[in-house]
């Protein structure tokens, strides 16, 4: 049993750098938590407190019910994968492996006879008697895993692990990674800040920015219900659209800003007038702007084509309505031909796809 | 010592460049103020505590006792007796000491200028990346890894001045034999010789240094520009030498200040005291005379003057306007 | 054909200048070492000869006289005090790069600038104190004085090696269970090795080399080499062959570590200080 709980946890650089702010989080045995941000929110540095190498200035992290905030590192049974692998330049791959092991008091037999089974499991005999240098990127990945899966540790730290290596890799270790995890149900931190790979991977996704917690909650949660604006931002791929505006009472509801002008359908329209507030940031994904019919009135969005990214079975184009710049991903089978630039756009949405922010808090009001 | 805030800030940032760029400040923000485990506290503990206590023991108390020795006069025989800055005010009086502070100064002056222009010219040459190259650099090394009394020895054999080889030559050349080691006019330029010979390729190899972290690129560029010899002079090699320019002058001016080895064995200090430099000075007070308090005097005179040069030095040849691209990139 | 011949000129003329270069500053050494063999005659000949038959009797003389025993004495006191600031600095640097202390930056330079010590100021406070204290013409008090500037220049050095190793590697030996002196054992000090070996040798030569220090606190039992050098220099006469022979013979060790540390000399180990 491994739950690692994180309680108002912050940390102080100095005197005036707020690190970590505030951090509550619960972390259930057997799951994969992904702590993803941008650079410099302050998840590295929550994964380091948790590891043992930097001490919070408050707070505490329990792990499976005791304090560690004062456990060395090397006694709080957590292994770790650094971003760098970490991998001793002075050791052969078998010494690496077997390095977590010589710390604690176990026999010779033991220690070779472990060895043998981590590097048949991960596959890595042919390369045993190498130097790190000698390896390739995979390979050093798997024997930064041997390294910490060798320990068979209560938690599992991985920090950025498949950011050194190429696209299509990483795309297959992100399954493999999984996959193991979910084999040997070890809790596991996976700090990242592409939120692909969190989707991909995650159990509970936190997102975290400056420091502060924006979310904790499923991948599927943190997509559809983002509770403020840095989190509908974050996730999704291209950035979900956002539109300054005001909403305007005529004979329907309007959404007026930027030059852009949408008319709301009567539904969306009547739940907007229940909001305190007038002046908003409207947000709409990509992915859930459709091609409308030339008919259609409500919920539409009209631009000029700007730019054109074909993907292999969408558009990505960029629509500019008023002064904006909107995204929108449209199937292929949508559209009679690649639209050209200049050419005029009708783009619906949905009435729930429709997101609306406070410009000042920037917290979610639909 | 201690107040040597920027040539000690320069020092460290030079040596420490390589470090720089590749942490993070906040990397470091993080070590100093971590608070440690017990365990790691008590590390920390064992890794400073023997070094700390080694010096306070073998450096701070002898300087300081060493400064209490300067306000005694000892006589042979009898116990000292406390004179205030009366050794002081002997040597600032004392026609010798002026002539033997004139001597050092002159001895830092004269070997400083030849060292670096010398040092800069064959820099150049041996920077030259031509293949056999690597055997020169290497051979030219040498004198600079003796023993500088050994050098004085080299020297004493070659100057001297009836079976010397320098004199041969000179005679053949024409020039008439020179008494390097016995006459007023020339016994310095023996010491001068030796320092120059022994140390120049120290120059040489902090120039190297120095050119040797000049990115290709910028050479490809100004051959693209079609720059001149003078520009390429100005604008390539000149920021990148800045620095080991400063260092070997501040290194070689501290070293000559302190020089012992080579009056000692090369002239003696003489003909009378022509040759003679302020650490002999003090050597000669301590054993000749037992005069050990002006000795102690002498020498921390000697202290002062170094670091009053250093300062000079750091206040003239600093970084100020034209900053190097290390230390734009790291923040400083 | 033009543009290969003017690099071909190019190079040429460069290494010619380089050979002048260096033969002009090898020529000492040359000159010295063909002294060595020389008899007390051939030496005050004029003109200077350039052949002659050479004897060893220079060397058979140095090598039974007190000299060898004066070269065994700097060998010991240069290697223990080596050693001893080895240990001491590279804990120290250790400590500077790790685990800094409130104030790190300040002792630092402070210790760096023990480097710039004149000897003179540190050699009459300790004649005194070892004259009372019984260790003059020691060994020991030797060693002592030379460990500050060695531990000086090895915590500059090996601080800057120190730095250089990536901190997650300490981490995660710390993480799989090591203590702090252990990951330093085993996982720093190994990484730092070529840094040992360089800030060895630069020590090991330096304190070969000193004179002052060395000429002030040894008498007869305890004298080093260079001492003995001068010493060889009576005001009845110097036989100059004999100290050539000696010269050359203590210049030995040295020239074998230069060749050692060629390759840091040529890659700026100019913050290494010869003194």
């Amino acid at each position: 049993m491994a739950t690692l709980v994180l309680e108002k946890l912050n940390l102080w650089y100095g005197k005036h750098t707020h690190a970590v702010r505030d951090v509550d989080l619960v972390v259930e045995d057997g799951e994969l938590c992904v702590f993803l941000g941008p650079s410099g929110c302050g998840k590295t540095s929550t994964l380091r407190m948790i590891a043992g190498f930097v001490k919070p200035t408050s707070g505490r992290i329990y792990l499976d019910g005791e304090v560690i905030n004062d456990l060395y590192p090397g006694d709080r049974n957590v292994a770790m994968i650094f971003q760098s692998y970490a991998l001793y330049p002075h050791l052969t791959v078998r010494k690496q492996l077997a390095f977590p092991l010589e710390a604690k008091r176990i026999s010779r037999q033991e220690i070779d006879k472990r060895v043998e089974e981590i590097a048949h499991f991960l596959h890595m005999e042919d390369f045993l008697d190498r130097y790190p240098q000698e390896l390739s990127a995979g390979q050093r990945q798997r024997v930064a895993m041997g390294r910490a899966l060798i320990r068979k540790p209560r938690l599992f730290l991985m920090d950025e692990p498949l950011s050194q290596l190429d696209a299509r890799l990483r795309v297959e270790m992100r399954a493999s990674l999984r996959k193991l995890q979910q084999e040997l149900k070890i809790t596991t931190i996976y700090v990242t800040h592409d939120q692909t790979e969190a989707q991909g991977l995650a159990d509970k996704i936190m997102v975290m920015h400056l420091g502060r917690v924006q979310q904790v909650g499923k991948p599927i949660e943190v997509y559809e219900n983002p509770t403020n604006l840095f989190v509908a931002g974050f996730i999704g791929m291209p950035a979900m659209n956002f539109l300054r505006g005001v909403f305007v009472k005529g004979e329907r509801m309007e959404f007026r800003g930027n030059g852009a002008c949408i008319i709301l359908s009567k539904t969306l329209g009547e739940r907007v007038t229940l909001l305190p507030q007038k002046e908003v940031i409207v947000g709409i994904r990509p992915e859930h702007l459709s091609l409308s019919k030339p008919n259609r009135e409500e919920n539409v969005l009209q631009g000029e084509v700007y730019v054109v990214e074909p993907q292999s079975n969408e558009y990505i184009i960029d629509l500019r309505v008023g002064e904006e710049v909107v995204k929108a991903r449209v199937e292929k089978r949508e559209l009679p031909a690649l639209p050209r630039t200049g050419e005029v756009l009708r783009v619906f949405f949905e009435d729930q796809y429709c997101y609306v922010f406070d410009p000042e808090g920037e917290k979610r009001l639909l | 010592m201690w107040t040597h805030t920027r040539l000690q800030k320069l020092v460290f940032i030079w040596y420490n460049i390589p470090s720089f760029t590749g942490g993070s400040a906040v990397e470091s923000i993080g070590l100093l103020v971590q608070r440690r485990t017990r365990q790691e506290r008590r590390f920390r503990l064992l890794l400073f505590l023997p070094t700390i206590v080694f010096l306070i023991l073998m450096v701070i108390f002898p300087l300081v006792y060493s400064v209490d020795i300067s306000f005694y006069d000892y006589v042979r025989g009898r116990e000292p007796r406390f004179v205030g800055g009366g050794n002081y005010a002997q040597l600032f009086r004392s026609e010798q000491f002026w002539l033997v502070t004139w001597v050092t100064l002159r001895i830092t002056l004269t070997c400083l200028a030849i060292e670096m222009g010398l040092g800069l010219l064959l820099g150049f040459a041996l920077s030259q990346r031509i293949p056999g190259m690597g055997v020169f650099r290497l051979l030219i090394f040498l004198p600079m890894m003796l023993a500088p009394l050994v050098a004085g020895l080299f020297w004493r054999l070659l100057l001297d001045q009836t079976f010397g080889l320098v004199n041969f030559f000179l005679e053949r050349l024409g020039f008439g034999a020179v008494e390097w080691l016995t006459d007023p006019r020339f016994a310095i330029w023996g010491i001068i010789i030796t320092d120059v010979w022994q140390w120049t390729p120290f120059v040489v190899l902090l120039v190297l240094a120095g050119l040797g972290t000049i990115p290709q690129e910028l050479q490809e560029a100004a051959t693209l520009d079609r720059a001149s010899s003078w520009m390429r002079f100005k604008h390539i090699y000149l920021p990148y030498l800045r620095m080991p320019i400063l260092l070997a002058v501040l290194f070689r001016s501290i070293d000559t200040l302190k020089m012992f080895d080579v009056p000692y064995i090369l002239t003696g200090g003489g003909p009378g005291d022509l040759t003679t430099t302020l650490s002999l000075l003090g050597y000669r007070n301590l054993f000749s005379f037992f005069k050990v308090g002006v000795a102690s005097a002498i020498s921390w005179f000697v202290v002062i003057v170094v670091n009053v040069l250093v300062n000079i030095l750091l206040k003239i040849l600093s970084p100020r306007k034209r900053v190097p691209q290390e230390m734009v990139d790291t923040g400083l | 054909m033009h543009e290969e011949t003017k690099i071909l000129l190019k190079r040429t003329v460069f290494l010619v200048i380089a050979l002048a270069i260096t033969v002009a500053f090898m020529f000492p050494l040359g000159w010295v070492v063909l002294s060595s063999l020389k008899t007390r005659l051939e030496i005050f000949v004029l003109p200077p000869k350039w052949i002659f038959s050479p004897t060893f009797q220079n060397y058979r003389d140095i090598l039974n006289s007190d000299f060898m025993y004066q070269l065994k004495n700097s060998l010991l006191v240069a290697a223990i005090s080596t050693g001893v600031s080895l240990v001491f600095g590279s804990l120290t640097a250790y400590g500077f790069s790790r685990y800094p202390i409130r104030g790190s930056d300040n002792i630092l330079f402070w210790i760096l600038s023990l480097r710039m010590l004149p000897p003179i100021a540190v050699v009459i406070p300790f004649y005194l104190l070892f004259r009372s204290l019984g260790l003059l013409d020691t060994a020991i008090a030797l060693v002592l004085v030379y460990c500050i500037f060695n531990i000086s220049f090895a915590i500059w050095v090996l601080k800057g090696f120190f730095d250089e190793i990536p901190i997650e590697l300490e981490e995660a030996a710390k993480l799989d269970g090591y203590s702090p002196m252990q990951v330093f054992w085993r996982v720093s000090l190994p990484l730092v090795r070529p840094g040992l070996a360089t800030t060895a040798i630069f020590c090991l030569i330096q304190s070969l080399n000193e004179f002052l220090v060395a000429l002030t606190l040894t008498t007869r039992r305890a004298v080093t080499a260079p001492v003995g050098l001068a010493k060889l220099q009576t005001f009845l006469g110097t036989d100059w062959g004999r100290i050539s022979a000696a010269a050359v013979i203590f210049m030995i060790p040295v020239v074998v570590f230069t060749i050692f540390v060629r390759n840091e000399l040529i890659r700026g180990m100019s913050f290494g200080r010869m003194r």
